[in-house]
């Protein structure tokens, strides 16, 4: 314990260097820009910025530089989703969910500001967790094999199916659709195309971005051309910037609990910020005493999955920095970062290069301080947003998103799956179908095929090898419990109970 | 730096259109299209080989990616370019093992395109645990043998480099193992550590933990021992065949001689680079010289090994 | 029978009828199950069959503010489609200045001189930002 807070405060002696300061502080605020930008996302600019980190002379500078993008996208993800209903980055689907009926309120601010408490909370939370019990919880990493994949993905795709207000019908619905969609592409254990049509775009799968963008954004631009007038009503009543004394209260357990999924979750490979925001969403719903609140701008249900989502962006470096296991497609970019830099992320960086490691690491309480400072007075300047009148923010967003989408992978393809996706965001959203189960469904379907039948080849065709390991039994367990729980309910007060629609709009 | 890079872009983008379509090659910058996403080996030596062959061919190589389908979208834009010299790719041994799989492609991953030079090849090897009981790659071959489909194996995919080679391990040898095809190379080190699978076939994903001794390495698979482990024995040593990882530089087919010749000469000049050569090793990559003509034949026999074998095994 | 149609909701399940039908048929065609396990069409097949009952419930709930299809929306997506349609061929720019032009006089019920100060400034900005700033190689003019 002593020996790591001594190696924090050399971290710390590295990290508040000027030029270090400077670095971190440029990737906040390059992270913040793109992360309000929908469909520019971290992975990209990591991307485009690692080829200049070749010449940097200075490798902790330049890791610094990456790794503040990354977190810096997070804490701006939120932005879009709570103003525009266009998620910002892919982990903060479910704050559109709550954020951005709050924003239609005239919540705004407090949405705002509570995200960006959240997640400072939550990511300074687990950077304090990942520097003194971080490469403990390495091992619980790596033990996730196939089974316990597939338990959490069912999981994930049971709690998805009740979030939002709809019926569970309508949920479960969404989620099977969700499951169709998401196993379009190479099937991992065959090698064999589904779904894919000979398109190559669609080879890898159909994207995630263009989907989300179109279903949320170009679907609500869309309901919104016909909703005239409305979004002039709310404009009129930006009210506070900070969230009021009841908010308070209501979120701060909800920051904790999602702080701590979301490091939890952030650990295992794969698993990643998605996972921790939805989980986090279901477990304030649930605990709620007013949970018909959620779907209708519950303050608990932006707080929660925004500090999970950060709180998991902060500990998928423990798998990173301690095993040399890029868990998500950011973290593998900074490996290859870090590789630029001659340092071989993996058991051995501890001993070879602990400048890196403790730099790196303080310079996240570092980058967590700044954010926050960052963006508490930008709450303000992005409230403006919603006085711009319709007619220009609508065009505005679509640009973005056409923009956006094209620039992710330089493909068509993906421009027209924009359009396909907005056309079919808005016609769910006529027939009161929430897209937030569609997303998760879709994220999730590859994960639970894959690892199930990875499983089965593990455990020789025997299906056994599910419930006979102690983890996946637990989560299958649970998730047992949960659906046969939906189930009756939904039942018991009968088909002809007449839902609200997912949105009070 | 950028200045001087923007100055030379409007420049040659001016000279585009005042000087005569057969002056001199090259007159402006040439786009390098890297099939894969940024920062996975292939990207990361292709844009220090680039950088360097910057200096003998006089204009920036600007590299641009274009990942995804298993490289063949990028490999579909570079077979539709002109073979003005303007635009090359780079070639990796997937992108015609996919078309073994049974995969449409719009293109011929062989016959469309003029090959340049070669670069190196990946090194990939079989890793098991440290405490694991297996020792040389023999003592595994006998237990999968003596126990046919007891032991799992790890490959980034179905159809890879990796997973051919160890059909062909199989085949050869009579052992049978059970593979787990695992979402690309980056999650086979993990399956091994949390002991999911009793054995991996990868690239260099192993090297940190060969490093921390937490894995063994069995056996590689190159032509000749890799110089950062020269204890342990190549697949041909041992008697076993083995496919090559193949890197090259590859521009769309009908490239004019003249402008062909002067890519390769510039590029097989820029392996001497010392940052190329630190990179490749940093990957466990090997540096191979080869002329253009030569990386055609050679592609063309990994090709028909990898068909002998997928047929082979079908039955 | 048109009366039906009016109901957003049946539109919805017709259409995620026809596409589970044609992603059932495609997971028949991939196979259910291989020498190794299931194959790969097995858990598609089985998410469709559940899909079917589901949309059967679904179409049944009724709400009191049920919704109805409005013109300006959907032609709005044929219009979106259409420009995607046409961005292979004519690049960026001449296709998003009409798109957003158009958009502003037909759906905003702006007048014309609006919609193209306002496509004007909304190009140069993406301009700006994704290719000047973030060097994204995007075609901007027709490939000839």
């Amino acid at each position: 314990m002593l020996n790591s807070l001594e190696q924090i405060f050399y971290g710390l002696s590295l990290a508040v260097l000027p030029q270090n300061l400077l670095y971190a502080f440029m990737g906040c605020i390059l992270g913040t820009l793109v992360g309000v930008l929908p469909g520019l996302g971290p992975i990209t600019t990591i991307a485009v910025l690692l080829p200049l980190t070749f010449q940097a002379s200075d490798p902790l500078g330049a890791i610094i530089m990456l790794a503040s993008i990354y977190y810096g996208a997070m804490y701006g993800g939120s932005t879009t989703s709570i103003l525009l209903r266009v998620p910002g980055e892919a982990a903060s689907v479910i704050t559109c969910i709550d954020g951005y009926e709050m924003a239609k309120q005239g919540r705004a601010g407090p949405a705002l500001s509570i995200a960006a408490i959240g997640s400072f909370v939550a990511g300074t939370g687990s950077v304090i967790a990942l520097s003194f019990v971080g490469p403990a919880f390495a091992k619980f990493a790596v033990s996730f094999g196939p089974p316990e994949y597939f338990a959490l993905a069912i999981f994930g795709l049971v709690l998805s199916a009740t979030i939002g207000g709809g019926s569970p019908a309508r949920g479960f619905c969404m989620v099977l659709l969700g499951i169709l969609f998401g196993l379009v592409g190479t099937d991992t254990v065959t090698g064999v195309e589904r779904f894919a049509m000979g398109v190559p775009a669609l080879a890898d799968g159909i994207d995630l971005v263009p989907l989300l963008m179109g279903l949320f954004g170009l679907g609500e631009i869309l309901y919104n051309l016909e909703q005239k007038g409305e979004l002039s009503v709310l404009t009129s009543k930006i009210g506070r910037l900070l969230p009021n004394r009841e908010e308070w209260k209501e979120s701060a357990g909800a920051i904790g609990r999602g702080s701590v999924l979301g490091f939890l979750v952030g650990l295992i490979p794969g698993g990643g910020a998605i996972i921790g925001s939805l989980l986090s969403y279901t477990v304030e719903k649930k605990l709620s005493k007013t949970p018909e609140k959620f779907g209708h701008g519950a303050i608990a249900g932006v707080a929660g999955p925004e500090s999970a989502n950060n709180a998991a962006a902060s500990s998928s470096f423990v798998p990173l920095l301690t095993l040399g296991l890029p868990g998500n497609a950011v973290t593998a970019v900074l490996f290859a970062g870090l590789l630029i830099q001659n340092v071989q992320p993996g058991p051995l960086m501890l001993v070879k290069n602990p400048d890196i490691f403790w730099g790196v690491i303080a310079s996240m309480y570092v980058g967590n301080v700044m954010l926050l400072i960052l963006n508490l007075p930008l709450v303000g300047l992005w409230v403006q947003l919603l006085r711009v009148p319709v007619w220009i923010l609508g065009p505005a967003v679509l640009l973005v998103a056409i923009f956006g989408t094209y620039s992710l992978r330089s493909n068509w393809t993906d421009v027209s799956l924009l359009m396909i996706a907005g056309g079919a965001g808005y016609i769910l959203r006529k027939a009161a179908l929430d897209a937030g189960p569609f997303a998760m469904a879709f994220i999730l379907a590859n994960i639970m095929d894959t690892s199930l039948r990875q499983a089965l080849l593990m455990g020789d065709g025997n299906i056994a090898i599910i419930v006979s390991r102690p983890l996946s039994a637990l989560i299958i367990g649970v998730t047992t419990v949960v659906v046969i729980y939906t189930v009756y309910s939904y039942f018991k007060a009968g088909r002809a109970k007449k839902y609200e629609r997912p949105d009070n709009s | 730096m950028k200045l001087k890079r923007l100055v030379l872009a409007l420049a040659a983008a001016c000279a585009m259109f005042v000087q005569p379509a057969n002056a001199q090659y090259p007159n402006k910058p040439i786009t390098l299209i890297v099939p894969w996403a940024p920062g996975g080996s292939t990207d990361q030596t292709a844009r220090v080989l680039a950088k360097a062959a910057e200096n003998y061919l006089g204009q920036p190589i600007i590299v641009v990616n274009r990942p995804g389908a298993s490289t063949t979208i990028g490999m579909a834009e570079l077979a539709k370019a002109a073979p003005d010299g303007y635009t090359i790719g780079t070639l990796s041994s997937t992108g015609y093992l996919v078309k073994l799989q049974g995969r449409q492609l719009s293109f011929d991953p062989i016959e469309d395109f003029s090959y340049i030079s070669y670069y190196g090849d990946n090194l990939i090897g079989i890793a098991v645990l440290t405490d694991s009981p297996y020792k040389t790659l023999k003592e595994l071959v006998a237990f999968g043998k003596a126990n046919p489909g007891k032991l799992k194996y790890g490959t980034a995919g179905v159809g890879t480099t990796q997973h051919l080679t160890i059909e062909a391990l199989q085949r050869d040898s009579g052992a049978k193992f059970v593979h787990v095809p695992q979402q690309g190379s980056a999650a086979s080190a993990p399956a091994l550590l949390g002991g999911h699978v009793d054995f991996i076939m990868e690239t260099s994903v192993w090297a940190p933990f060969i490093e921390s001794k937490q894995m063994r390495l069995l056996a590689v698979s190159a032509t000749k021992r890799s110089d950062v482990y020269p204890d342990v024995p190549t697949f041909t040593e041992l008697g076993f065949k083995s496919l090559r990882s193949v890197q090259a530089i590859i521009a769309p087919k009908g490239l004019p001689e003249d402008i062909r010749a002067k890519l390769e000469s510039a590029f097989r000049k820029a392996l001497n680079d010392k940052a190329f050569q630190a990179t490749m090793q940093k990957l466990a990559m090997q540096v191979v010289d080869l002329p253009g003509a030569d990386v055609k034949k050679l592609v063309e026999g990994e090709y028909a090994l990898a068909k002998d074998l997928i047929e082979s095994t079908k039955k | 029978m048109f009366r039906a149609l009016e109901r957003p909701v049946n539109v919805a399940a017709i259409l995620i009828a026809a596409v589970a039908v044609a992603f059932g048929i495609a997971s028949w065609r991939l196979g259910f199950w291989t020498d190794d396990g299931p194959g790969p069409g097995l858990l598609p097949f089985v998410t469709v069959c559940f899909l079917f009952p589901i949309l059967f419930l679904i179409v049944r709930e009724k709400f009191d503010d049920e919704e109805r299809f409005k013109a300006s929306p959907l032609a709005a997506i044929i219009l979106l489609c259409v420009y995607a349609a046409t961005l292979p061929y004519l690049g960026f720019l001449i296709p998003t200045v009409a798109l957003i032009v158009a958009w502003t006089t037909l759906f905003e019920r702006q007048n014309v001189l609006r919609g193209i100060v306002l496509s004007g400034f909304l190009v140069a900005c993406g301009w700006v930002i994704f290719v000047y700033l973030l060097r994204v190689p995007m075609p901007l003019l027709p490939v000839w």
